[in-house]
């Protein structure tokens, strides 16, 4: 039997008896999307490494794992991040603990909806139920089946027309379950015209569980809506326990005069695959992609991102800075669409990789493809070491070889870092990167 | 009294090409030695052995530092020992700022004096001590370290750096390139101030100006990688007018 099967034959089974403890909702909305789904991902292949975009993903550690769905908890404990008000919606294994959502969140005007209710709402003026249909009738990637199939139930997350959020909002997503298990965390963003968010993807450990012994795989899914104007800050902050993997999709749609600026940081986890997908709709948008990451052990990293720019004068930037040490490996992937009547863009893409042992690995690939004629575009892939006059400076002043590769290391990642959004959380994570030298 | 630092016969090369070819020297507590030579002499060479450099091969002989190998010493152990060098060209390191960088190299001092870190506020009023009397802009410090620092500048962390550490060797390698006659003032005062019966300096300079304004106890002429002369402040005047070429052609002068 071909691995594909085998796979396939192992998720039937799941999916069986994830059915089978409906009670009663059989027919929902979801349960129709989740079959409809499961439908789609038996005839999808999940990506192999002849696949272009996932030659330097080691995909079978992610899929021949026999998952099974993890299960629902509602003891969990997350360390504070000192100093860092915010307003935190929980989701353990998948589930989104609406018990634990901050009340406040709701009189600050923010709307939560269960995915079920929202897609209910079938008003053809609302754009969010819209929206979510046709999302999620029209993938055709593996992951994001799967997540369809076998997510617990989403939340849509509106910001209504412009509230500028005075906080930002912290998700806080853990997979805690002692066996070899997956779990799907999904959400929308919708924020609306003129309004204003900072959103914080939290992958953490469960501070009351010991270490993951198990396997565990998330396959989460973000998608966020600008609208007219509105300014998304999204910054994703990753330290997973190392058997856990993370494949991770954040599709954004930008709509006119909107600003859209991610961060992603990774530190933890084992193997973790961040795609990012931004589709400029429409023209005057601005976009900015930033990430640090410091692999080490035999963790892989991987990042593919994709810019659509559709219409005129968009403006886009990425900046992504790893370090690859030990037996770790990483990818960049950025690929950049100029459409014929994306004249006046201005896209710019950088990528910078410290690899810091002869076992490590990085492969670094810009992807422009540009169809419109006055269009400024440019990229840029550095890979180097230490600069040995660097540490030979800061240890002619006493500080240790071991503290000096740790100061010219965060000295590195610091220029992604400085420029994300939040001070407790940049500071948070320097203490970690800290721990990590 | 036992010297503070004693080279014998050392020998140095790079990529296989001699820089040092048996040089003597001996410092003791409280001496202020200035190394002069003409380009390609071996005096940066010297400076930066002494502070550990990796990329110098020691081919031969022996370097005593308060009685102890100090060839065999790690860069770092060196500079908690006592030893610092004053870069020609100090490194700029973006991302690292200017005062989290002293914070850490005076807690790297203290820690291995045994002594417990100061803390933020401590640690500012004893920067900021040592900055007025060098003349140097408190802006500098929230930058980052020598990024974009102009030549004076830089020159003058270099000096905040000494007197932050207060070692017992100070090494000043070329110290004086690339400043105007104000910095130059501002730098040699830092020196001076420095100067006590517990510690000494080598000075390396292609010129004699510096030595208007720290005035050494002995002047040192290095020509391929030896020491061809010794003499006290008037041989750099002396050569201030005459310039090398009578050095290399006596091969062995003493005036």
């Amino acid at each position: 039997m071909l691995e594909q099967e085998k796979i396939i034959e192992h998720l039937d089974a799941v999916f069986r008896d994830m059915e089978s403890r409906l009670n009663g909702r059989a027919g929902s909305h979801l349960h129709t999307l989740h079959k409809a789904s499961f439908e789609a991902l038996r005839s999808t292949h999940f990506p192999d490494r002849k696949h272009e975009d996932w030659r330097y993903t080691p995909v079978q550690r992610l899929i021949s794992p026999k998952y099974k769905l993890a299960e629902k908890k509602q003891q969990y404990n997350i360390a504070e991040i000192p100093e860092l008000d915010a307003f935190k919606i929980p989701v353990i294994n998948g589930h989104v603990i609406l018990d634990g959502v901050d009340a406040a969140l709701k009189s600050a005007g923010v709307i939560i909806r269960p995915l079920q209710e929202a897609m209910q709402i079938s008003s053809p003026e609302n754009i969010s139920s819209r929206w979510l249909h046709t999302v999620m009738n029209t993938s055709n990637q593996a992951f994001e089946l799967l997540n369809f199939a076998f997510h617990s139930g989403g939340i849509l997350i509106e910001i209504p027309k412009n509230l500028s959020l005075s906080k930002p909002i912290e998700i806080q997503i853990i997979h805690d379950d002692p066996e070899i298990s997956f779990s799907h965390p999904l959400y929308f963003i919708h924020a609306a015209e003129g309004s204003n968010v900072t959103v914080i993807e939290r992958f953490e450990k469960n501070s009351t569980s010991p270490d993951a012994t198990a396997n565990g795989l998330i396959n989460a899914l973000t998608f966020i809506h600008l609208e007219k104007n509105a300014g998304v800050k999204h910054i994703r902050w990753q330290d997973l326990p190392e058997t856990q993997s993370l494949v991770y999709k954040l599709a954004v749609a930008q709509s006119r005069d909107s600003r859209f600026e991610s961060f992603a940081f990774d530190f933890g986890g084992d193997l973790i695959r961040n795609n990012i997908d931004v589709e400029l709709d429409e023209s005057n948008t601005y976009t900015s992609l930033q990430a640090g990451y410091l692999a080490k052990r035999r963790q892989s990293f991987d990042h593919q991102t994709r810019i659509n720019h559709k219409m005129p004068h968009c403006e886009s930037h990425e900046l992504y800075k790893g370090i690859i040490d030990e037996q770790a490996s990483g990818a960049f992937n950025g690929k950049v669409f100029v459409h014929p009547d994306a004249q006046k863009t201005n896209a710019y893409q950088q990528n910078d990789t410290l690899v810091l042992s002869s076992n490590a690995l990085m492969n670094s690939k810009p992807q422009l493809e540009i169809y419109a004629d006055d269009v400024k575009c440019s990229h840029g892939a550095t890979i180097g070491q230490l600069d040995e006059k660097s540490l030979f400076y800061l240890k002619a002043r006493g500080i240790d070889p071991q503290t000096a590769k740790h100061i010219l290391k965060a000295a590195f990642l610091a220029e992604v870092l400085d420029n994300a959004p939040v001070e407790p959380l940049r500071n948070y994570i320097r203490s970690r990167m800290a721990l990590d030298a | 009294m036992k010297p503070l630092i004693k080279i014998t016969d050392l020998h140095v090369s790079i990529d296989g090409k001699p820089i040092l070819n048996g040089l003597n020297l001996t410092v003791n507590k409280g001496e202020v030695h200035a190394i002069m030579g003409p380009n390609g002499s071996g005096k940066s060479t010297l400076a930066n052995v002494l502070a550990g450099r990796e990329e110098y091969t020691i081919e031969s002989g022996t370097v005593e530092y308060e009685g102890e190998d100090l060839l065999s010493m790690d860069i770092d152990k060196r500079a908690l020992a006592g030893i610092f060098l004053a870069f020609q060209y100090p490194v700029e390191i973006p991302g690292v700022s200017n005062s989290n960088f002293l914070k850490s190299i005076i807690n790297a001092k203290r820690k291995h004096q045994g002594l417990p870190e100061l803390n933020a506020l401590e640690m500012l009023k004893f920067i900021r001590a040592k900055l007025n009397a060098i003349e140097m802009d408190e802006s500098l410090l929230k930058r980052s370290l020598n990024d974009g620092f102009s030549g004076g500048e830089k020159k003058r962390n270099e000096i905040l750096q000494m007197t932050l550490l207060e070692p017992k060797l100070a090494i000043l390698d070329e110290t004086d390139s690339g400043l105007d006659i104000d910095a130059l003032r501002i730098v040699a005062e830092g020196v001076n101030q420095l100067r006590s019966p517990e510690r000494s300096f080598i000075v390396v300079t292609h010129y004699q100006r510096l030595l208007n304004h720290i005035i050494p106890d002995f002047v040192h002429v290095l020509s391929n990688g030896k020491i061809l002369a010794t003499g006290d402040r008037t041989l750099a005047e002396k050569l201030e007018v005459e310039g090398y070429d009578w050095i290399k052609e006596s091969n062995s002068v003493t005036a």
